[in-house]
């Protein structure tokens, strides 16, 4: 993988900003309400302290995992805290899901495929790249259980992790997510290269 | 309570009364030893089969086959015997349906398989698994009696006792 300058890291962090946008409007288009978000974080992580960035690792959450497929190849994982998993299902399903149903998992598989793909589709259009998430999967259960797909898939590589993160959130405050962005090894060349035919 | 907290890719060696756990297992496996004379553990948590396909090695003890030879290394040490252990594992979940990966074995049961392959290796009798399914575990293990105990959402709390030790 080659080195990324403070400038390449700039624009990849502006990438990701109108990227998480769009998914940020479709998800206050689906919840009918304002959802605000943090200017994301474009960061190398160390992976085993993952779990302890999410509140420690017996945390109850629920986590959107997808694929990215098509010219660059990674993951994405949303992680909701219980709470706002809650609360986003009892506003989508206009009642209060305890536990967890069967229609409650889809509404959040599917919440996770529309962030997924607005942010994808962005990234894709910009840089001439074919981006495709795979079928969502969920699982709730502890935060530290839940990351460990992702430390597996990049462990096989090395320790740290290039994580694009931010935050999101609706105005009332209840409903909080994080939303994780997972280049695999080669993708961020082919980022790179992309950014580079493109600035010609 | 004395209780020593390993991390992931980690391990923890103590002994009684002390307990040793590890919280948050997906994939991943947790294996205590268990020195049945010393009364000495060890538990290591592990994320990944083996160090031999991997592109970058980096911190080795994120792999099955590295962490559990330095761990039973470390104990040796400490005067520990491998002829006298005993082991238990908890982990090894699939998390998460991933449509495309059907046809291959999952992360957890590979890191099972290549646990179990350490533990034969050595001739380490294997007295309590709790493994597989698709949720999450914590693992505690106590020293003064060899316990494990699993804690999960789904299931609760589960006790491996074996009145042997």
């Amino acid at each position: 993988m080659k080195r990324l300058n403070e400038s390449d890291l700039d624009f990849l962090r502006e990438l990701s900003n109108i990227g998480v946008g769009h998914a940020a409007t479709a998800l206050s288009q689906l919840i009918g309400r304002q959802v605000g978000m943090r200017v994301p974080k474009v960061s190398i992580v160390d992976l085993a302290s993952v779990p302890e960035l999410m509140g420690g690792s017996e945390k109850i959450v629920s986590g959107v995992y997808l694929q990215v497929l098509g010219d660059a190849r990674g993951a994405i994982l949303l992680i909701f805290p219980d709470d706002s998993s809650r609360a986003l299902i009892s506003l989508l399903l206009k009642r209060v899901d305890e536990p967890l149903s069967e229609m409650g998992a889809s509404t959040l598989k599917e919440v996770g495929n529309i962030l997924a793909s607005a942010y994808l589709s962005v990234l894709g259009n910009m840089l001439d790249i074919t981006l495709i998430p795979s079928i969502p999967s969920l699982a709730h259960d502890m935060v530290g259980a839940v990351v460990d797909i992702v430390l597996s898939d990049l462990g096989e590589i090395g320790d740290t992790a290039f994580v694009f993160e931010t935050e999101f959130y609706d105005m009332t405050n209840d409903i909080k997510g994080h939303f994780f962005l997972l280049p695999g090894p080669d993708s961020i060349d082919v980022i790179m290269r992309a950014i580079g035919s493109k600035n010609g | 309570m004395d209780k020593v907290v390993v991390r992931i890719a980690d391990y923890r060696i103590a002994e009684a009364p002390a307990t040793l756990v590890t919280y948050g297992l997906g994939s991943c496996v947790a294996v205590a030893l268990y020195d049945t004379e010393t009364r000495m553990g060890g538990l290591c948590h592990i994320m990944l089969p083996s160090s031999s396909k991997a592109r970058d090695s980096g911190n080795p003890k994120k792999f099955a086959d590295i962490c559990i030879s330095e761990m039973l290394e470390d104990m040796e040490n400490r005067g520990c015997n491998v002829d006298r252990m005993v082991a238990k594992i908890a982990g090894g979940a699939r998390m998460f349906d991933l449509p495309n990966k059907e046809k291959s074995s999952s992360i957890g049961e590979r890191n099972r398989d290549a646990v179990l392959i350490e533990l034969a290796k050595r001739r380490i009798p294997l007295i309590a698994e709790d493994t597989g399914e698709n949720y999450g575990r914590t693992m505690e293990f106590h020293l003064g009696n060899g316990d494990m105990l699993v804690i999960s959402l789904r299931g609760g709390t589960k006790v491996y006792r074996d009145e042997a030790l």
